[in-house]
């Protein structure tokens, strides 16, 4: 799975739950996602991070994006859309191997 | 007290009236006393003495009710089971078992020995050695190990001293339960009549209460959710009906809500409380809101700490058979139900167990679950929690829809609905579409 495809899944995610919830705003690769300039709060981004791990799974990718792993990390996986768009490519890569 | 049972039996037996409709059969009280009599002859051909254990397998049937009132009226101890998880040997070692009876719906029965000896131990024979009937249930119990509970019949048939009215009721609720046998010895007691559906399907029951003219109905918020569901209440003539009871796990508001806009005021729905250890205490609904319950505290005693229920009885448990249910401290029982309390009244919202934690903040499943019951073509829902490590659980939905649709769109459309329902925190974060069935074979909700 390439990146373009990965940064689709993700952000189409985010505008769902956007939209369900009337938040105001379309999400593109740089729209941040945690902290005081985000639109979601901490539950509305754990809502949206099942939501993409559920959409990888029914794909085949068993992949878990709030592992000790992705917590301990010196910078979040979490800052912006892109980030997150690196830290899956990454743990789908590994899976694959 | 027993006596005064025959007594009653006998003298409705005359005035001619029906005392139990099993399989569209009608016995009259004079049936029923004959079959006791000949359950009787049994014992004593079988030399059944006084202090005996009868574990009877069966679901409700008169065969099995003047079977039951056989074993106490002989002074034995009675263990009422139907079909459960428990492996025989385990009921029949806990409750130290002398005979095994098998009743079979087509009337088979077997009787088995299983070995007992005349002499028991620890409770049991403190019970025995003065020569009284017991009762054993066996109940699943919140932490999955079965508790044995042991009730002196004389003390627990005490309050049907006071049953008067001789309603027709439904025995729905299962042999082996407390609030089964509640419903069977009050209306037995009153002259009333025990009507025996053939099944425990909404249809089934439906159209049993329309045939035989059922009055009062005692079951489960499941179950009644589940009867809504089904459509079919228009198909029946229900006017009979005058009382609809509902316990053994919270009642929803859409559930309630249903239940009013179908029946009105035309039936009186009232919430029950009992647990197997105590049975059950008299108490009444209030008017507006039959959620909020007051407990007589006529041999019932209660308090709430942190907002958590225990309850306390003279009344009859003898005590547990086996260490799983040392739930009991000075007499208290820890019931594990949260309660809100105002004044005199109380609701309960649901079993400490069931809450979900959500970084910090409680959830009632039932809150949630009645209000995605509110969401067009949502038959039923069950709400529980997942671990979650950024916010220790969250709440997932597992959800019976009527007509197929992908689960991608009822996530949306859950999430929509419960947007100025509910606090972010209560809102399902996973929801998986099942065609499992959500309630379980007790009519209880699977969490």
């Amino acid at each position: 799975m390439d990146g373009k495809k990965i940064e689709e899944i993700v952000i189409t995610a985010f505008n769902e739950y956007f939209e369900t919830q009337d938040i105001q705003g379309k999400v593109d690769a740089d729209t941040v996602l945690f902290g005081e300039e985000s639109a979601l709060d901490s539950m509305g981004l754990v809502n949206v991070v099942i939501d993409i791990e559920s959409f990888f799974h029914a794909e085949g990718y068993n992949i878990s994006l709030t592992s000790e792993r992705a917590m301990s990390r010196k910078s979040s996986p979490f800052r912006t859309v892109s980030t997150l768009v690196d830290f899956i490519a990454e743990l789908i890569d590994e899976a694959s191997k | 007290m027993l006596g005064l049972l025959l007594d009653q039996l006998g003298a409705y037996a005359s005035s001619g009236r029906s005392a139990i409709i099993d399989h569209d059969r009608v016995f009259r009280y004079g049936d029923l006393l004959e079959r006791i009599e000949s359950w009787d002859s049994r014992f004593a051909e079988k030399g059944i003495g006084p202090g005996r254990v009868v574990v009877i397998r069966s679901d409700f049937s008169v065969d099995a009710i003047a079977l039951f009132i056989s074993t106490i009226k002989n002074d034995c101890v009675v263990v009422p089971i139907v079909e459960n998880d428990i492996p025989r040997e385990e009921i029949a070692a806990i409750s130290q078992a002398d005979w095994w009876v098998d009743m079979e719906p087509d009337g088979r029965v077997r009787w088995e020995s299983v070995g007992g000896r005349a002499s028991k131990s620890g409770l049991l024979a403190d019970l025995t050695e003065e020569g009284k009937p017991g009762l054993i249930f066996f109940s699943s119990g919140s932490t999955g190990k079965p508790k044995a509970i042991l009730h002196n019949v004389e003390n627990l048939f005490s309050k049907y001293q006071s049953s008067r009215k001789a309603y027709s009721t439904l025995a729905f609720l299962l042999f082996d339960h407390i609030a089964g046998i509640d419903t069977v010895f009050y209306t037995l007691f009153a002259g009333g009549t025990v009507v025996i559906p053939s099944a425990r399907d909404p249809r089934t029951v439906l159209e049993t209460i329309d045939r035989f003219q059922v009055e009062v109905f005692s079951t489960t918020p499941s179950f009644l959710n589940w009867m809504l569901l089904t459509g079919d209440l228009d198909s029946f003539d229900l006017s009979s009906l005058k009382i609809i009871t509902f316990g053994s796990e919270r009642m929803s508001e859409s559930t309630l809500a249903n239940m009013q806009r179908r029946f009105g005021d035309r039936v009186k729905l009232m919430q029950k409380y009992g647990t197997t250890e105590f049975g059950s205490p008299v108490s009444k609904s209030r008017d507006d809101d039959p959620l909020w319950i007051q407990f007589k505290r006529e041999n019932f005693d209660y308090k709430v700490v942190d907002n958590r229920l225990f309850v306390k009885s003279p009344m009859s448990m003898v005590g547990y058979l086996n260490d799983a249910g040392a739930d009991i401290v000075d007499g208290w029982l820890d019931t594990g139900d949260v309660v809100e309390v105002d004044g005199e009244w109380m609701k309960i919202l649901g079993r400490q167990s069931d809450i979900i934690n959500v970084g910090g903040q409680k959830v009632y499943p039932s809150e949630v679950e009645s209000v995605l019951l509110e969401i067009e073509n949502i038959s039923d829902v069950s709400v529980y929690g997942i671990p979650n490590p950024i916010m220790g659980h969250v709440v997932a939905a597992r959800i019976n829809l009527f007509e197929d649709e992908p689960a991608q769109a009822v996530k949306k459309k859950i999430r929509r609905h419960c947007k100025d329902r509910l606090e972010t925190f209560k809102i399902p974060a996973s929801v998986e579409v099942t065609k499992e069935k959500l309630v379980s074979d007790r009519f209880k909700k699977v969490r």
